[in-house]
């Protein structure tokens, strides 16, 4: 009977964690209180959100009050998603939040939370209110990959060269374009898609198909908001975050492959588009034409330029490295490899684990052609 | 008894007269000591001539003319060199003060409120704290959004009293400010003593703009300034300001590390390449919403640009 019980509070439990809404305003009164270390609230989420209230200038007394209302819509806009939860900071009236941009960073770090978000509002000329966000994201989320095969021809016959087209996460802040107080709910538009691919692109997912559905329609929802016609940068994650919630939806419903990935080929080429010097566009983009069937010479362009805007990528190098050799530039793959092995020494990065393997395999086809 | 009176009362004068005298022109000077030589000449000629030289008044005044012009251009001539060295002396203290240290990163910002050395009256002190909200206004702007790769850009209110350039500064004399202060970037600016209103202008160093070549544009008007609101605002809302001002200085910083890079032979070479080579693809990315801003075009996208990311990116990939 004691066992059942427990069972059923288990079950229950894990029932009102997976349907209710998880959110809490913390309100600081102890000026200390980010120096000190505190337990990690609501544990088991994955897609968490740590917010502070705006820093208000001169003027503008609602900082408190809009962070109050973001907390509640997103909190509203995660109705239904397992592992979402929302943590809002708060200071009484008349205090604020000390070290505001280092605290912001430490408490997200320390809350373990995948994204965290900060501002200010600022008084326009007319009085008006103005919004100014930043979204980092501490702990990105899972991107694409594809698998890539080539051919080599060798005296003996074809060697094969196998691996995996990565798309690692190197945007971790997206810095949104100031606007009124009024485009919040569009921002919590954002979030909320945000968080929903989060857990959409975790492949263990039971529900992901419903989840990056819900990511597409909220991130699609920002992109309507005028506010993404002048915000480039932000409009451009959005268009990023549903081609690659469309690319693996493609994986989920074969029925719908084709569709799904056309559409994912649109948003990764207008995600380009919008903002050209963002180099994970390219890779997403290569990721989806590599799984398409498209060639490796239509590919490595794309790559190379991941390359050229991301020089400290060891996966963007990596990518490169990986199809070059697949169209025959096997000297130029060698010398990128060794590229990516410099990088990890100097970024102090955790190895590459396909690294040395198809390092082994180039370096052998290499010694093998100069052979024969 | 009397006259021994009168003449030490008139050496008692004389100091005065002599300061008095130093502070006539230089050709009122002269008249004087012509007048004061023709009445001696004068003197001579007639004593010469027919045994009895002007009366005793004629000859003092003539002498005194003479002997007065003459001191009081010494005494000015002395006063000016001693003015000058007074001069130089301050400019080379202002120069000491204000000289910043080459191992960091400095944007200079002229006051360009111009105020007087004593602030005496309400508004005055008021501007002055206006432009020190500025100061930290763009320090912050700067902190919170240049991205990681880059260090943190040290800033510095430089102020006009004893200034060599305190008429201002302008598209002639910037580059002289950046480099006698050792900055790498320099902010000026001109406003409305009334309303405030101005505009500023952020250049970046001569020295740095060559590693991209000649041809890079190295100035940018930055925004419409408002002293009387929240620059922060201004700043951040613009974005064409916003986005040169933190695109400029991106700019700056990254050339700095590419000149330091070039510097470099052996190991440390390819590090600092693979840094500059991030920090100029940084720089592209963060104000990219801006890339169609014809200022940002002549700088940060410009082509000289394109070129030094492509040889950075060669010397970090230790293909060149």
């Amino acid at each position: 009977m004691k066992r059942l019980t427990l069972c059923l509070f288990v079950l229950f439990s894990g029932l009102f964690i997976l349907t209710t809404r998880a959110g809490i305003q913390i309100e600081v009164v102890d000026p200390l209180y980010f120096e000190k270390k505190h337990e990690v609230i609501f544990p088991w989420a994955d897609a968490k959100l740590v917010t502070f209230e705006f820093e208000a200038v001169e003027g503008i007394e609602g900082g408190k009050q809009r962070a109050k209302e973001l907390h509640n819509q997103f909190l509203q806009k995660i109705q239904g998603l397992p592992g979402g939860a929302i943590l809002t900071f708060l200071t009484p009236e008349g205090q604020r939040i000390e070290n505001y941009r280092f605290t912001v960073k430490q408490a997200a770090q320390q809350q373990k939370a995948q994204m965290s978000l900060w501002g200010r509002m600022f008084p326009d000329k007319s009085g008006d209110s103005l919004i100014n966000v930043r979204l980092g994201l501490v702990e990105p989320p899972n991107g694409i990959q594809a698998a890539f095969e080539s051919r080599i021809e060798m005296p003996r016959g074809e060697q094969p060269i196998r691996g995996f087209i990565n798309d690692e996460i190197t945007q971790k802040r997206i810095d949104f374009l100031t606007v009124k107080e009024s485009n919040i709910a569009a921002l919590a538009d954002f979030l909320s898609g945000m968080a929903f691919y989060y857990k959409g692109a975790k492949k263990e997912n039971s529900r992901a198909i419903q989840l990056l559905e819900t990511a597409i329609r909220r991130l699609n929802s920002y992109i309507d908001n005028t506010l993404s016609q002048v915000d480039y940068s932000a409009a451009s994650a959005a268009h990023l975050y549903i081609a690659r919630a469309y690319f693996i939806l493609a994986d989920l419903e074969r029925e719908k492959r084709k569709a799904h990935r056309l559409n994912a080929e649109q948003y990764a080429t207008k995600a380009i588009d919008l903002n050209p010097y963002e180099p994970d566009p390219y890779t997403v983009l290569a990721v989806i034409r590599s799984a398409t069937g498209h060639t490796t010479q239509e590919i490595a362009p794309l790559l190379k330029k991941a390359v050229l805007l991301a020089p400290g990528s060891l996966t963007a190098s990596y990518n490169l490295a990986l199809v070059n050799s697949g169209t025959g530039q096997l000297q130029d793959a060698i010398q990128r490899l060794e590229h990516v092995d410099y990088l990890q020494q100097q970024e102090q990065q955790p190895t590459y684990r396909e690294l040395d393997k198809l390092q082994d395999k180039l370096r052998t086809i290499n010694s093998d052609r100069q052979t024969h | 008894m009397e006259s021994t009176d009168e003449f030490w009362g008139f050496l008692d004068r004389m100091p005065l007269l002599l300061q008095q005298y130093s502070t006539h022109s230089y050709v009122l000077l002269a008249l004087l000591g012509i007048a004061g030589a023709i009445l001696l000449a004068w003197h001579l000629f007639k004593l010469k001539s027919s045994g009895e030289g002007l009366s005793k008044l004629m000859f003092a005044a003539g002498g005194m003319l003479l002997f007065l012009s003459i001191s009081g251009a010494i005494l000015k001539i002395s006063s000016e060199l001693g003015e000058q060295q007074q001069g130089k002396e301050n400019i080379a203290r202002f120069l000491e003060d204000n000289r910043v240290d080459s191992d960091e990163h400095w944007v200079i910002i002229v006051d360009f409120t111009n105020p007087v050395a004593s602030p005496d009256t309400e508004s005055e002190v008021n501007t002055q704290d206006k432009m020190r909200l500025f100061v930290a206004g763009i320090k912050e702007v700067l902190l919170e959004d240049i991205p990681e790769d880059f260090s943190q850009p040290r800033i510095k209110l430089l102020p006009t009293k004893d200034s060599p350039w305190n008429k201002g500064i302008d598209d002639n004399n910037y580059d002289e400010v950046i480099d006698k202060l050792n900055g790498d970037e320099l902010m000026w600016g001109v406003i409305h003593k009334e309303s405030l209103n101005g505009k500023a202008f952020l250049a970046i160093s001569a020295q740095l703009g060559n590693t991209a070549g000649h041809d890079l544009g190295r100035q940018a008007p930055l925004h419409d300034l408002d002293l009387n609101s929240d620059l922060r605002r201004e700043f951040q809302f613009d974005r064409d300001g916003y986005s040169r001002l933190i695109g400029m200085v991106m700019l700056g910083m990254a050339l700095e590390t590419v000149q330091r890079a070039e510097q470099i032979q052996g190991e440390g070479r390819r590090k600092e390449f693979l840094r500059a080579s991030k920090q100029l693809t940084a720089m592209r990315k963060k104000v990219s919403g801006a890339r169609d801003d014809p200022i940002l075009k002549r700088t940060v996208y410009s082509s000289q640009v394109d070129e030094l990311i492509r040889k950075s990116e060669l010397e970090a990939e230790g293909r060149q």
